[in-house]
């Protein structure tokens, strides 16, 4: 850490030392008017030890996101099937796909020479999109969709996250995307994050896998596909 | 075996000499008094010998060890001063109930018929009690530790009357039943004169003596009569005090030493206290001197 | 014929210790309060981290225990300096004690506050939980739990236990520098800053804080620095006279 970043750590510190400071103060002056017994100091120590153990055992009941707290090596698992999926994407090696992933399949007979994609409510689309010219003559056209690994921090963002509603008409097949959502979750931990303030970023990058939905689509050469929104990036 | 052992104690604050070479020895289980003016050094002494602070230069011996710092000290001997602390969180039960612990001589029903008698609440805080009531918890205190020595450094300040008498009834009681060497510092030397059994006079840091209460008795004679036939039994003798009664006649306090009985001069004894101020008073006078 | 009781040094720390946890039962109880505080505090979440995916956007909020570990620190301090003060001190002698028994009774004490406050810190975290249920409708994400992770569980323990050790060994020296002279009370806050800010002072943090191939060696480092605090203690108490 640099010098700067150092005194603006210790600005708040000192604040809090001397709020403390005059809390103790002000402790020590309300408990010498009080009648401060043994007795009543005793309870409060058993009322707050009970409390704390009643909240250890009352957490394990408490529903949770996230089934599992996922390992390190999970996660590099994980991070190496979207690696691969990707690729195969790219290189539009469609057996190569994991089926895992598949999430919807369609298969459309178009009316009609062109295909017309289009996107619909998000500014920037959502799906990754790659076409696989097929030599059929015939006006069929095969969809899929997949979803690669989402995790964050033991939840399965997969699940949370709504999928984009496909739509497959006569000459058009219409993404709309999922509409804006915002989650928040609380995650408790037991360490403390200043003495590990090295290793942490590491910590949380490997807790971290963002996957993507995938469109694949099969169509036949003759057919004109129309992509003004500029779905597709391969 | 010598309870304490002082040879040339000498104690400085900030360059003023609080002690200033005692030398005295206590032997044998007894009652003495520890008689000095104030600033004389009764404190200073007395903190020393119960290890509270450093001795300056010389030596000091308790229990044949120097007693700062000293666990065997600490353990067999207690001074009782108004400067005692217990923590505020304690009552004064729960400081009974903790000092058997420390003392392994403690007598509890001593300590709780004492406490019974002179009506302390046993739920009240050390630091909440009136300061008579303090001194008598201090009291029963350092009695009840029965510690081989016990020292009392002013211990009837603030008390009443009667608790006072009560106090050095109870001492002298629990004395016979259980010898061991007390200390007592005090002003009042004239209402607990009958228990002591050693005088113990310190004054500016200096020891001026150090005598059985019978001797002290007899130390000073008073002769009072007119004033020359006074002065002429006087002369050459050691003056301890004179007092001009009237015009005619005088008072003055001698070293007692054989004398011729003379007509119209009285000898009268002189008591113990009023020994010890004159022998500690600076000039021969008193406080008349100061109006003359 | 004079008796003489003679105790030893272990007998008589030993019951200064049981006086002592008797009598500084309000320090605890200060503990207690100071934690409360630590929590109402921390219940707005010490770090978050967001991430959007697909229109979607997660905040996640971690609760840790680092709010009320730096109240617990702070108080960790002052209890250390507390039992240097006059009235502390004066309260022993009182009783039978010299100046080591009494120290040593102090950081057996300090010892016995420390392992208490640092499980409390760590179980306090388990409050929150709980509360944070009721208070606001934000779900949960899975974190670890004592039983899940029995050696995480100890090891972040003895650390929180030993830090708190180490500071209130700290206090307690900086509390006896303060009865031999009153400007040591300046020289904590300037030591601070200057191992704060200073090139040296940066190097010795993270010696001692970061540099660590493992955590017990931490662990070992921490307590070599409270014996160090501590025996710099007993030596400056020897200078000291009670009740002069």
């Amino acid at each position: 850490m640099s010098m700067d970043t150092w005194v603006v750590a210790i600005l708040p510190l000192l604040v809090l030392l001397f709020l403390i400071w005059i809390f103790l103060r002000l402790g020590r002056n309300i408990t010498k008017h009080i009648n401060w017994t043994k007795r009543l100091s005793k309870w409060l120590l058993y009322v707050y030890i009970g409390m704390l153990l009643l909240a250890i055992v009352a957490y394990e009941f408490i529903p949770t996101n996230g089934d599992k707290i996922a390992a390190p090596k999970e996660y590099t698992m994980f991070k190496n099937e979207n690696k691969i999926f990707q690729q195969a994407f790219e290189n539009n090696e469609g057996s190569k796909f994991d089926s895992k992933f598949l999430v919807e399949e369609w298969t459309q007979e178009l009316v009609g020479d062109t295909l017309e994609i289009i996107s619909k409510g998000s500014q920037f689309p959502t799906e990754r999109l790659n076409i696989e010219w097929t030599d059929s003559k015939e006006q069929l056209v095969e969809a899929k969709m997949y979803k690669t690994h989402s995790y964050m921090d033991g939840i399965n963002l997969g699940e949370e996250i709504p999928l984009s509603t496909v739509e497959i008409n006569d000459n058009q097949i219409i993404l709309t995307a999922p509409s804006p959502k915002q989650l928040t979750y609380y995650l408790f931990s037991n360490e403390l994050s200043v003495l590990s303030i090295v290793d942490s970023l590491d910590a949380w990058e490997q807790r971290r896998v963002i996957g993507y939905t995938y469109i694949y689509l099969k169509v036949p050469k003759h057919i004109n596909v129309i992509d003004k929104d500029g779905l597709q990036f391969y | 075996m010598t309870v304490i052992d002082c040879q040339d104690l000498r104690k400085k604050y900030k360059r003023m000499a609080a002690l200033d070479g005692i030398t005295f020895q206590l032997k044998d289980q007894k009652i003495t008094g520890l008689i000095g003016r104030n600033g004389a050094g009764k404190t200073t002494l007395l903190k020393i010998l119960a290890g509270f602070i450093r001795k300056g230069s010389g030596d000091v011996l308790v229990f044949s060890s120097n007693p700062f710092n000293n666990l065997r000290v600490s353990g067999n001997s207690i001074l009782v001063d108004d400067q005692m602390s217990f923590p505020d969180s304690l009552t004064l039960a729960d400081i009974l109930g903790m000092a058997p612990d420390f003392y392994k001589r403690w007598d509890t029903e001593l300590a709780n018929n004492l406490f019974k008698y002179f009506k302390l609440n046993p739920k009240q805080l050390h630091s909440r009690l009136s300061k008579g009531n303090k001194a008598t918890f201090n009291m029963i205190f350092g009695l009840a530790t029965r510690c081989e020595l016990t020292m009392f450094d002013e211990p009837t300040n603030g008390m009443d009357e009667a608790v006072r008498s009560d106090f050095y009834r109870a001492l002298l009681k629990d004395y016979i039943a259980h010898p061991r060497s007390i200390m007592i510092s005090s002003h009042h030397l004239a209402e607990m004169e009958h228990l002591l059994e050693d005088i113990l006079l310190i004054h500016k840091g200096k020891v001026v003596f150090h005598q059985s209460l019978e001797e002290v008795k007899e130390y000073a004679v008073a002769l009072q009569g007119t004033t020359d036939l006074v002065e002429k039994l006087a002369a050459g003798k050691e003056i301890l005090h004179t007092k001009q009664l009237d015009s005619q006649r005088n008072y003055v306090v001698i070293k007692k030493e054989e004398m011729p009985v003379i007509d119209g001069v009285t000898t009268q004894p002189v008591s113990v206290s009023d020994v010890c101020m004159y022998v500690t008073s600076d000039g021969k006078g008193g406080i008349d001197d100061v109006f003359k | 014929m004079m008796f003489l009781s003679n105790s030893t040094l272990g007998e008589v720390v030993w019951t200064q210790l049981k006086f002592k946890m008797n009598a500084y039962l309000g320090a605890v109880v200060s503990l207690i309060f100071v934690q409360i505080i630590g929590l109402i505090v921390s219940m707005n979440g010490n770090s978050s981290t967001g991430s959007g995916v697909d229109n979607t956007s997660f905040t996640i909020i971690t609760i840790s225990s680092d709010v009320v570990f730096a109240f617990v620190g702070i108080w960790a301090v002052f209890v250390g300096k507390l039992f240097t003060t006059k009235a502390y001190r004066y309260d022993d002698f009182s009783f039978v004690a010299t100046r080591l028994s009494s120290n040593l009774a102090n950081f057996s004490v300090l010892c016995l506050m420390s392992i208490f406050a640092g499980v409390t810190t760590f179980l306090s975290n388990y409050i929150l939980r709980v509360v944070l249920l009721l208070v606001s409708d934000v779900d949960y994400v899975k974190s670890v739990s004592i039983f899940e992770d029995p050696i995480g569980t100890i090891v972040n323990l003895s650390i929180m236990i030993i830090l708190i050790l180490t500071i209130s060994a700290g206090g307690y020296l900086w509390g006896m520098l303060v009865q031999i002279h009153k400007a040591f009370t300046y020289l904590l806050i300037l030591l601070i800053i200057t191992l704060l800010v200073t090139k040296t002072g940066q190097t010795i943090l993270q010696y001692v804080f970061i540099e660590n191939e493992s955590i017990v060696f931490l662990i070992v480092k921490l307590i070599a620095l409270s014996l160090v605090f501590f025996l710099l203690a007993i030596l400056c108490s020897n200078r000291l006279e009670v009740r002069r």
